[in-house]
């Protein structure tokens, strides 16, 4: 190993000044100027500096994704909090859940709106639709027979004319029912 | 095609979407839609219209089929769901609601409720004479 490797390790293993002039002496024969040591002693503090902050900035975009996970999965927010703190070693503030919540929100509304935007429900005219036809038997049920009898032919005949009912079901001892079905032709019967 | 060859269907929706994209697709984000009607049961169908307004599409009830062994998923079912459907491409213009019915038995349909464009056409003119 030469000697320009060997003192940087010194350094970030945290060895002292004199420590490391010792072990250069002995090792090389030859030591180092103690500027040199404080140069590189600063560039390998910033190093570890980035080193922990982007370890630190990783572990938090890995909880915001993790958290995202969780509330997408249906999560409470302290059931959450519990999750992180099992997956992460340490938990998660209420407000960063809730700005994920936000953002999970946000993306299914947008989602939603993208969905809407790109298929169009069309309204048919009501011109192209062919005319009801009118239930003939909706009525009739409702509706009470003159006189509490269907015997008369007559009278029912006039009746139904009356409640405009094409269609009469009825047993045969006159109560109304579904079972029987009898039609009467008005302009027959005539 | 006479009116006894056609197949009655019950028209449950109509969409224009664009047909850039699969139908599929297009019948994946009618799902998430707020109005979108419900599946399609037998004897429905839905109207998809591409936005250029030239091509109508006629989607049926997914079609379950079987596959033999060497097409298996990979969960082992041996079931695929397959699309049917029938397009017009409308040679020139754009498409109009009163021509539904006649776009519907041009490939083989007769949708229930609908008047064909004739029909349509001839009330109106009534109307009209009528108001006159």
């Amino acid at each position: 190993m030469e000697k320009w490797q060997f003192a940087p390790e010194m350094v970030d293993s945290g060895k002292t000044n004199e420590v490391i002039v010792a072990a250069l002496k002995a090792k090389f024969g030859k030591g180092i100027s103690t500027t040199k040591l404080a140069e590189w002693r600063a560039t390998t503090m910033d190093r570890m500096a980035t080193n922990e902050k982007s370890g630190r900035k990783k572990m938090r975009a890995d909880k915001r994704k993790y958290i995202r996970k969780c509330l997408i999965a249906g999560l409470s927010s302290y059931a959450t909090q519990q999750a992180c703190a099992q997956e992460f070693g340490e938990g998660c503030g209420y407000d960063t859940i809730m700005a994920v919540q936000k953002e999970v929100a946000g993306d299914a509304e947008a989602e939603a709106a993208k969905a809407e935007e790109a298929i169009v429900t069309v309204e048919i005219p009501d011109e192209v639709r062919e005319d009801e036809p009118v239930e003939s038997t909706a009525l009739a049920p409702t509706v009470p027979p003159p006189n509490g009898s269907l015997t008369d032919l007559k009278a029912v005949q006039a009746w139904m004319k009356k409640i405009n009912a094409e269609e009469l079901t009825l047993t045969d001892n006159g109560d109304l029912s579904m079972l029987v079905r009898h039609k009467f032709n008005l302009g027959e019967a005539e | 095609m006479s009116q006894q060859d056609l197949t009655r269907l019950r028209l449950k929706g109509v969409v224009t979407c664009s047909f850039a994209r699969s139908e599929a697709t297009n019948l994946g984000l009618y799902r998430t839609t707020t109005k979108f009607p419900g599946e399609l049961n037998k004897g429905e169908a839905y109207l998809f219209i591409s936005k250029g307004g030239n091509q109508v599409l006629f989607m049926f009830k997914t079609v379950v089929l079987e596959v033999d062994v060497q097409h298996r998923r990979g969960d082992g079912t041996n079931t695929r769901g397959v699309i049917d459907s029938r397009r017009l491409r409308l040679d020139g213009g754009t498409w109009h609601p009163y021509m539904l019915q006649n776009y519907a038995n041009e490939v083989g349909i007769d949708l229930i409720g609908f008047k064909r464009f004739e029909q349509v056409h001839s009330r109106m003119m009534a109307t009209k004479r009528a108001k006159s």
